[in-house]
């Protein structure tokens, strides 16, 4: 047996096995021989497997959902956006409708990247006039409509669904989408992806825009 | 100094979330609520306080999220909001004068409190609340080391030595319960 006691930090390096072959020999030796550092061991086996052994507690729905709601509104970060909901209001009213929600195409680069149908303005007004009228509710003429709107944007549809419908729709097809700080959903990624992603899917009303 | 390397699997909601997405933020949550809640629980030993902190824990979160650069995992960062909820909810419970009556518990809740009302549960209030935190993080949640050093902001040779002191501590409390137990039968 070594004379010298291991200190704390080589004991836990022990149990723990994250000493090297080596010294675990040496410490082993030691301890077999030492009642003092065999409790040591066994007190700190005794706790792990205490500790381990300890379920893991879940919060109640309630709970979770009342943690949610009080979640307090952070600074607006997408300010710029705020003239275009208010020109979507004006041009895209909805008898009855719940809120109506934005999707808008952000991904710039993406836009000029060849696609069929998220170009710029004009060849987005494309997309909502190859629109059927069945599934898609069309808001009028688009480029007219697209008029007060900000930094090109350009109606393509409506379709309908609570934003958390809309992303949740957009999340299954791998396409990042998100609900900013006013209820809209941000959606990155080509018109056509948008469109394909929300066809016939969710219920409630909201417009689709692109860049 | 970015001391993290490595992909975080929360990375794209976190960035989501960042800019404001609820909806992402509510699935953060919804992935990391149980060792939220463990920890908390652990290390307060009450269910309501525990809840409160978690509820604490994510508003501060929520809000400084925008300001969150990856420098760490996002769940270390997490759970180093709640380590410090949780100690905020310990200090406010010490100057609370009368327990409050429990609100009506549902079956998951009333669990939580039996597990809270055990042996184990006991001998970890007893602890000193550093050795405490250490050793739930380190034993119930498995972080690592250098992870517990990031949430509590001290160096690993310390977080190894709460550890080491709070099991054996532990066990000693467990062993004393158990020696009294068997005596009083």
């Amino acid at each position: 047996m070594t004379e010298k006691h291991p200190d704390q930090l080589e004991l836990l390096a022990y149990v723990e096995e994250e000493l090297d072959p080596g010294q675990r020999r040496e410490l082993a030796e030691h301890v077999a021989a030492c009642p003092s550092c065999t409790e040591q061991v066994r007190r700190l086996e005794a706790g792990r497997e205490a500790l381990r052994a300890a379920p893991m507690l879940d919060l109640s729905e309630d709970r979770k959902q009342t943690i949610m709601w009080s979640l307090p509104d952070r600074p607006d970060r997408w300010a710029f956006f705020r003239p275009v909901k208010r020109a979507l209001v004006v041009a895209a009213p909805v008898a009855g409708a719940a809120a109506l929600i934005g999707v808008f195409i952000l991904a710039g680069t993406q836009l000029g990247g060849g696609g069929d149908d998220d170009s710029e303005g004009g060849e987005a007004a494309q997309v909502a006039e190859d629109e059927g009228a069945g599934q898609t509710k069309r808001q009028g003429a688009p480029e007219s409509e697209s008029v007060p709107l900000r930094d090109g944007l350009i109606l393509v549809r409506t379709v309908q669904g609570p934003a958390t419908a809309i992303v949740r729709a957009l999340d299954e097809e791998g396409i990042e989408a998100e609900v900013d700080s006013e209820g809209r959903v941000i959606a990155d990624a080509r018109a056509g992806e948008v469109r394909a992603a929300l066809a016939g899917r969710p219920r409630g009303d909201v417009s689709v825009y692109v860049k | 100094m970015r001391t993290f390397t490595g992909m975080d699997p929360d990375d794209a909601l976190v960035r989501r979330a960042q800019r404001g997405d609820r909806f992402a933020f509510e699935r953060l949550v919804e992935a990391h609520q149980q060792r939220m809640y463990t920890l908390a629980a652990r290390v307060l030993g009450s269910r309501e306080d525990a809840a409160d902190a978690v509820q604490d824990a994510l508003v501060r979160a929520w809000l400084a999220l925008p300001k969150f650069r990856g420098d760490a995992r996002f769940s270390t960062w997490l759970y180093r909001i709640v380590v410090n909820a949780a100690h905020d909810v310990r200090t406010k419970r010490r100057d609370r004068p009368v327990e409050e009556p429990p609100d009506p518990v549902d079956p998951r809740d009333r669990f939580a409190e039996q597990e809270l009302s055990g042996e184990l549960q006991r001998a970890l209030d007893e602890l000193d609340e550093g050795y405490r935190v250490a050793v739930v993080l380190y034993d119930v949640l498995g972080c690592s080391y250098a992870e517990i050093a990031e949430m509590t902001g001290v160096p690993e040779g310390t977080v190894k030595s709460r550890i080491f002191r709070g099991r054996t501590e532990l066990a000693a409390r467990l062993g004393t319960t158990l020696e009294r137990t068997e005596s009083n039968d």
